[in-house]
């Protein structure tokens, strides 16, 4: 953790190419960018803008073809898959558009999943995570259903919070509002912004919608930072 | 694993989930399972109990004719003798240094279309089924009368006869036989215990009965169908050759149950028969300690087929070829386990029909198998992807994966077991009754073994396969350049 306490970026992409095999044209082609720690950034994007392979990237779910990944100070393609899963785990929180949660767990085990593989589990655990919930305006009758059981308003909220159940220093967000409707959509980005106002996270929001931007001071165009043509 | 409770604990609330689904695949699991076990080892036992028919026995020598013939007229009773075996075939036989006894057996005489089977009593000793098991007695003893019958237990149970009940045998095999042999009815003396061998379905009786019976006929001269001819002069329970007339001799109106005797016109050989029956039965039994009767007076004339024993089994080919080459009349010998598998061989469209049900339901099981859990790989990629993204470790998924398909497989694998065992359990006490045949409860032989492998292989296969795949997937937005490294570690 040394270094990555150190570093002062929580991203830092350099020469990074991506293409799916060795045929394939370039999906992602970002020479160089960079988000500071506890930056919170939107990054707007159409699909097939390549705004998700950036996604998998910055989570160490996808290595690059070429290039370098540090995330947090680390390169991400030096970890071993195995590693790269543990760092996943301790120091980055992921939500996705949709299906966010495993099923047939109960919210409260959802969330405490992600605290066993993020090592961080301990007696005290529990009571942060039921603490964390009702912080999100889940209340306790709710932390035993079936995560399937939830409306999908829900299910995000459940979602943030096991997103941050770690202590995460990047928090990476994938069109989690695109199923809710407008209001609930305006309370889930308040609340988003209230819990990360707590912590020292950054965040990087990725959306095709041009009007959660408002929410943000730093707003980027995966265009701006993705030089490959890419295919819609 | 340092997750290993995590990930039992998972494992076991998914498929609490989805337990009306896991449900239906352990069932269908347990049912093909159960089929395809069931069907193997029905053919193994096929084969295996119809290779026992008959065990105990080196050779079986009959007249000439083919060897099938001579195995399915000895052993199974079907068919008809088209020569027979003089007696003192019979004799030279025996004396023949290799051989250790020989059992001669005379067919040709029937009870409500079971056969009937002439013998000594030395037969209940000397023939064996299955592995070397003897006859036995369920009740009464072997026959030693004249006049005593002893019972295969099928047609002990088919016609509800007890011992001491009296019946009557008939010429021929035809239940509409218009010769019954009435002159002379029988008294059941003994049960065997069912063998699930064509035993069951005979009538025993010693060979001077036979003799006895058909003594009218061979009077008369009249063409004797089958085995058991009796010779003209047959000098048969007069133990010392002096009452050969009886034979013919007739009118003495024995008074007795000769009124039944409508066939016959002349209500006469009973004379001879009750005679015979009752007094030189009981002198020539007397003899039977002092005397080696044996050599001197033959109970009967030929008989169908002699059973031998040998002292050694090395010598059963020189024994054979004695026989085959035998100067006195044609015979032939058979060793009774090469004819048996030659007949099962020719029976080899039955043991086809059933593998070739195997096969099938094998492949099908399989098929069935893959389909649902590949269709809930599919299902499940999205649950992958969220453990990937919350950094479950690889062993993770692979493991929750694995140990949800293997489970239940397992289940089903042992459900089907349990229910065949089960059903062979039950299958055996209705049949061990009605047919006194047992059906092995080893139902684990190499190719069932190997079906049960080839079913946790594809299981594996099936599971990991997509497992991995998914997880490639979820890697990015369906690209895996880098994936080689994935699982690697």
């Amino acid at each position: 953790m040394t270094q990555s306490e150190t570093d002062t970026t929580a991203i830092r992409l350099q020469n990074v190419l991506y293409r799916f095999n060795a045929d394939a044209p370039v999906v992602l082609d970002v020479p160089a960018w960079e988000v500071p720690r506890r930056e919170k950034i939107f990054l707007q994007g159409e699909s097939g803008s390549g705004k998700s392979t950036l996604l998998a990237l910055l989570a160490g779910l996808q290595t690059p073809s070429s290039g370098e990944v540090t995330i947090l100070g680390t390169a991400m393609s030096a970890l071993s898959s195995r590693k790269r899963d543990r760092f996943r785990a301790q120091n980055l929180g992921v939500v996705f558009q949709q299906f966010n949660l495993i099923p047939y767990l109960s919210v409260l085990d959802n969330v405490l999943l992600a605290a066993k593989f993020g090592e961080t589990a301990a007696a005290a655990t529990k009571q942060r995570a039921i603490e964390l919930l009702q912080r999100v305006n889940l209340p306790c009758d709710l932390h035993q259903r079936k995560a399937a059981q939830l409306s999908i308003g829900q299910q995000q909220r459940v979602a943030i919070v096991r997103a941050l159940i770690n202590s995460p220093s990047l928090l990476l967000v994938d069109e989690p509002t695109s199923a809710l409707d407008h209001a609930n959509r305006d309370a889930f980005l308040t609340l988003l912004f209230d819990v990360l106002a707590e912590r020292d996270c950054a965040m990087v929001f990725v959306s095709h919608d041009p009007a959660i931007g408002q929410y943000f001071h730093s707003k980027v165009r995966v265009s701006d930072i993705n030089r490959a043509e890419t295919v819609g | 694993m340092q997750h290993l409770s995590a990930l039992l604990s998972v494992a076991a609330q998914s498929l609490r989930y989805r337990l009306s689904g896991v449900a239906l695949t352990v069932a269908s699991v347990a049912l093909s399972v159960f089929v395809l076990l069931g069907v193997e080892h029905v053919r193994q036992e096929a084969r295996s109990s119809f290779a026992s028919t008959i065990s105990g026995v080196d050779l079986i020598v009959g007249a000439r004719t083919g060897e099938i013939n001579l195995l399915l007229l000895s052993v199974f009773r079907i068919g008809s003798a088209t020569a027979n075996v003089s007696w003192e075939s019979v004799e030279e036989i025996r004396e023949q240094a290799n051989v250790a006894w020989a059992v001669p057996i005379s067919l040709g005489d029937s009870h409500r279309n079971f056969r009937v089977l002439g013998t000594t009593p030395e037969f209940f000793q000397r023939y064996k089924y299955g592995s070397k098991q003897s006859l036995e007695l369920s009740d009464g003893k072997p026959f030693q009368a004249l006049a005593d019958v002893v019972l295969g237990a099928r047609v002990a149970a088919d016609l509800l006869y007890q011992v001491g009940d009296s019946i009557v045998l008939s010429h021929g095999m035809a239940d509409t036989s218009f010769t019954h042999h009435d002159n002379l009815p029988f008294t059941v003396s003994g049960i065997l215990t069912a063998t699930g061998t064509p035993i069951d379905n005979a009538l025993f009786v010693g060979l001077d009965s036979i003799a006895a019976m058909h003594a009218d006929e061979s009077s008369h001269s009249t063409q004797t169908q089958g085995g058991a001819e009796v010779a003209p002069q047959d000098h048969h329970e007069d133990e010392h050759g002096h009452e050969h007339e009886h034979g013919h001799e007739d009118e003495h109106a024995h008074d007795d149950e000769h009124d039944h005797e409508h066939e016959h016109g002349h209500a006469d050989e009973h004379a001879h028969d009750d005679e015979h029956g009752h007094e030189d039965e009981h002198g020539h039994d007397d003899e039977h300690g002092h005397e080696d009767e044996r050599h001197e007076h033959p109970p009967i004339g030929t008989v169908t087929a002699v059973l031998v024993g040998l002292n050694d089994a090395i010598t059963t080919l020189r024994v054979k070829r004695w026989v085959d080459e035998y100067a006195g009349e044609a015979l032939l010998a058979i060793l009774p386990g090469v004819a048996l598998t030659q007949l099962w061989e020719l029976l080899g469209n039955v043991e086809a029909i059933l593998l070739g049900i195997s096969v099938l339901v094998f492949l099908s099981s399989l098929l069935g198998l893959n389909a649902m859990l590949l269709a809930s790989m599919r299902e499940r990629r999205g649950e992958i992807q969220v453990l990937r993204s919350i950094g479950a470790p690889s062993m993770f998924v692979l493991g929750l994966l694995l140990i949800e398909s293997l489970l239940i497989v397992t289940i089903g694998v042992v459900l089907a077991i349990l229910a065949l065992l089960l059903a062979i359990a039950v299958a055996n006490g209705l049949l061990s009754e009605e047919l006194g045949l047992m059906i092995s409860s080893q139902i684990f032989n190499e190719s069932n073994v190997l079906a049960l492998v080839l079913i946790y292989a594809t299981t594996l296969l099936v599971t990991v396969v997509p497992a991995l795949q998914a997880y490639g997937v979820s890697k990015g937005v369906g690209g895996n350049v880098s994936v080689g490294n994935t699982s690697a570690d």
